[in-house]
């Protein structure tokens, strides 16, 4: 794909903090249609790679564009096509909601409707009049998405926008990055939960200490790691001793048994019937984010924490 | 424009901005008071009592006043001889005069001057409040973030806040000079003294509206520097004693001719501003020290207030636009 047909494309983007890294050479491509998670744990360099893309930080090196424009530098002629929440929805406190958006609005020359229609579509409408420090967390991030809609954005990008939010809310927020995706736009949506993006993301990127990890499909980056199947049996230590002999990883869990490292429940309940024993119930879980970062960063040697510390010598040349 | 225009919406939307407007001008209904208080002409009571105090005076200067000079001539002859100079102390200006005894309020033009020597500290104090708490807010509450999604050119998202600043701040001068203005003159006429207005006061007005919007950007700048409103006060403060009151007055010497103070008031007021320095000679007999009356005059106060304005305004903007947000 030309670069144009990147959302967001960034080639060996560099921010240090203080000596420390926190994006460290990074390679981000996200897709110009659909929803792409961007994953890390706390600290990975999520939020930076975000606000350097925004213009909001400046990067040390590297380069970064947004539909092929080249940003910060021409960040003007692009800025109107993307819509962003960074890390939590920011608004005057002291101001309406309906304010709030008013000044955005025409900042951008929006038409006087657009700022009704955006309350309309994020069900905002009946407390507007309302200051935004007395809205609920919920209503904040709805609102911070009526602000990105002002512009009606070929990309959008979310910050964690499911934090602090109840399963209702993020049930919600799950549905309108679908339906924006759907609409034809770009989602860049972060998390540090696996789980939370994998049900609505078509692709990942996993980042750890500033760097790509892993990028495709969630069935690529994801489905064929290895999960864990959870098993409920009568004697889980007799059954813990047949599994273990036929050379899976298994461990006690209050009543349960975890098997570790097996994708095929088929296996587990083949194994045990075929020595007697019945489950009574058996849960596959997905490999959690955890498990596939643990796996990917051994992978990649950048394993086990933590890197050399900066200004030490890494390589065999040092002083 | 656009963004002007937005800036502008957004100042007059801000509760508390509007409020300390309101305060500031209201403030100066204060002044009508003291000018009444101090314009009173004296009543007949206290007109009959002076007569009476200056015939008393008369009575006795006839009786002793030649005495008294002749006194005084040998103290200055004898003086003089010691310090091998010719000292004057004045002996043939001893005789009383009828005006000692009579008071007359200032002249109105007089009045009003010195009047706005104090009272334009609240006007400094509400013009600096405005331009601060305008740009802090946003940086504390985090929405500049948000703006800079929607205009990220850094230039003009300064300019647009310090442009509105700037001109409420001098809408605010403008007005607050015409009530400072009109309140003196209603205290005044209500006493009924003279009041005479003049170019001068116009000149004064124009001049309080120039300071109140320099000092306005001024806040906005140092908020732009600090982001935060007690800490962009506090360095406003800091600097008022730290290199004003100390530095300036107490340990450079000659420095109190570029205290912000003195230069303000002289430009605001359109008086020189005076203040004194110690100045020492060392002689045969010792160190001679004499306090010396210098003054600011109202151009240098002018160029002054407008350099450290600009100063602190380009340091701002060279700071925004390079510093993460
Ligand atoms: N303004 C800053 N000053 C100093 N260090 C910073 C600053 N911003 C970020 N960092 C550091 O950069 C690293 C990456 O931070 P970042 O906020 O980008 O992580 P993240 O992936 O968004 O994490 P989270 O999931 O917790 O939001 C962290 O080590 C953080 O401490
Ligand atoms: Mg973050």
């Amino acid at each position: 794909m030309a670069e144009g047909e990147w959302a967001v494309v960034t080639r060996d983007l560099r921010k240090t903090y203080r000596g420390r890294a926190a994006v460290d050479g990074l390679d981000l491509r996200v897709p110009a249609r659909g929803v792409h998670g961007f994953l890390g744990p706390n600290g990975s360099g999520k939020t930076t790679t975000i606000r350097m893309l925004l213009g909001l930080v400046r990067a040390d090196s590297g380069r970064m564009r947004i539909f092929g424009t080249s940003v910060p530098r021409a960040l003007p002629e692009v800025i109107n096509r993307v819509g962003a929440i960074v890390e939590s929805p920011k608004f005057f406190p002291n101001f309406t909601a309906r304010r709030n958006l008013d000044l955005l609005a025409r900042a951008i020359g929006a038409p006087g409707t657009a700022v009704d229609d955006v309350l309309e579509r994020t069900a905002l409408r009946d407390r507007a009049g309302e200051a935004y420090r007395g809205y609920s967390l919920g209503m904040k991030q709805r609102l911070a998405i009526a602000a990105t809609l002002l512009k009606s954005p070929d990309l959008l990008i979310f910050d964690e926008p499911t934090n602090g939010l109840d399963p209702a809310g993020i049930h919600e927020i799950r549905g309108t990055m679908r339906r924006l995706a759907d609409e034809g736009r770009a989602v860049l949506v972060s998390s540090h939960i696996l789980a939370e993006v994998e049900q609505v993301a078509d692709t990942v990127s996993i980042i750890g200490q500033g760097r790509l990890l892993a990028s495709g499909s969630v069935a690529e980056v994801v489905g064929d790691r290895a999960g864990a199947v959870k098993v409920g049996i009568a004697d889980p230590a007799g059954a813990a001793q047949v599994l273990a002999a036929a050379g899976l990883s298994v461990r006690a869990e209050g009543e349960m048994l975890v098997v570790e490292g097996e994708n095929d429940p088929a296996r587990v309940t083949y194994l045990l019937a075929q020595h007697g024993r019945y489950v009574h119930s058996l849960n596959r879980t997905r490999a959690g984010l955890e498990s596939v970062f643990l796996e990917l960063t051994a992978g990649h040697g950048l394993g086990a924490p933590p890197p050399a510390a900066p200004g030490e010598p890494t390589g065999g040349t040092g002083s | 424009m656009r963004l002007l225009g937005v800036e502008l919406l957004r100042l007059r939307s801000r509760a508390a901005i509007v409020l300390l407007l309101i305060a500031g001008l209201a403030s100066t209904a204060l002044f009508a008071w003291a000018a009444y208080s101090s314009a009173q002409p004296m009543t007949e009571a206290q007109l009959e009592e002076a007569e009476r105090q200056w015939e008393l005076a008369q009575e006795d200067w006839e009786e002793h006043g030649p005495e008294q000079v002749e006194q005084c001539e040998e103290a200055e002859a004898t003086e003089s001889e010691l310090a091998g100079e010719q000292l004057d102390f004045g002996c043939d200006e001893m005789a009383p005069e009828r005006e000692w005894y009579l008071w007359e309020p200032p002249p109105f033009d007089e009045f009003v001057a010195s009047a706005l020597q104090s009272g334009q500290m609240i006007m400094l104090l509400v013009a600096l409040m405005v331009g601060v708490t305008f740009v802090a807010a946003e940086f504390s509450s985090g929405s500049i973030g948000t703006w800079l999604t929607f205009e990220p050119r850094r230039l003009p998202v300064f300019g647009s806040k310090v442009a509105a600043t700037a001109l409420t701040g001098l809408g605010f001068g403008l007005l607050w000079g015409a009530l400072f203005l009109g309140a003196n003159a209603g205290g005044y006429a209500l006493a009924g003294s003279e009041v005479m207005l003049e170019a001068t006061q116009l000149h004064m007005v124009l001049r309080v509206g120039a300071t109140a919007m320099a000092v306005a950007v001024a806040g906005a700048a140092l908020a732009f520097l600090v982001r935060h409103t007690a800490a962009a006060l506090g360095v406003a403060i800091g600097y008022l004693i730290a290199v004003d009151l100390i530095a300036l007055t107490m340990m450079v010497p000659g420095g109190q001719r570029w205290t912000v103070t003195n230069n303000v008031t002289a430009w605001t007021t359109g008086r020189p501003a005076s203040y004194y320095e110690e100045i020492c000679t060392v002689e045969a007999g010792g160190t001679m020290c004499d306090y010396v009356e210098r003054t600011v005059s109202m151009t240098q106060g002018g160029i002054v207030t407008l350099a450290v304005v600009l100063v602190v305004t380009v340091l701002a903007l060279v700071t925004f636009r390079r510093r993460d947000i």
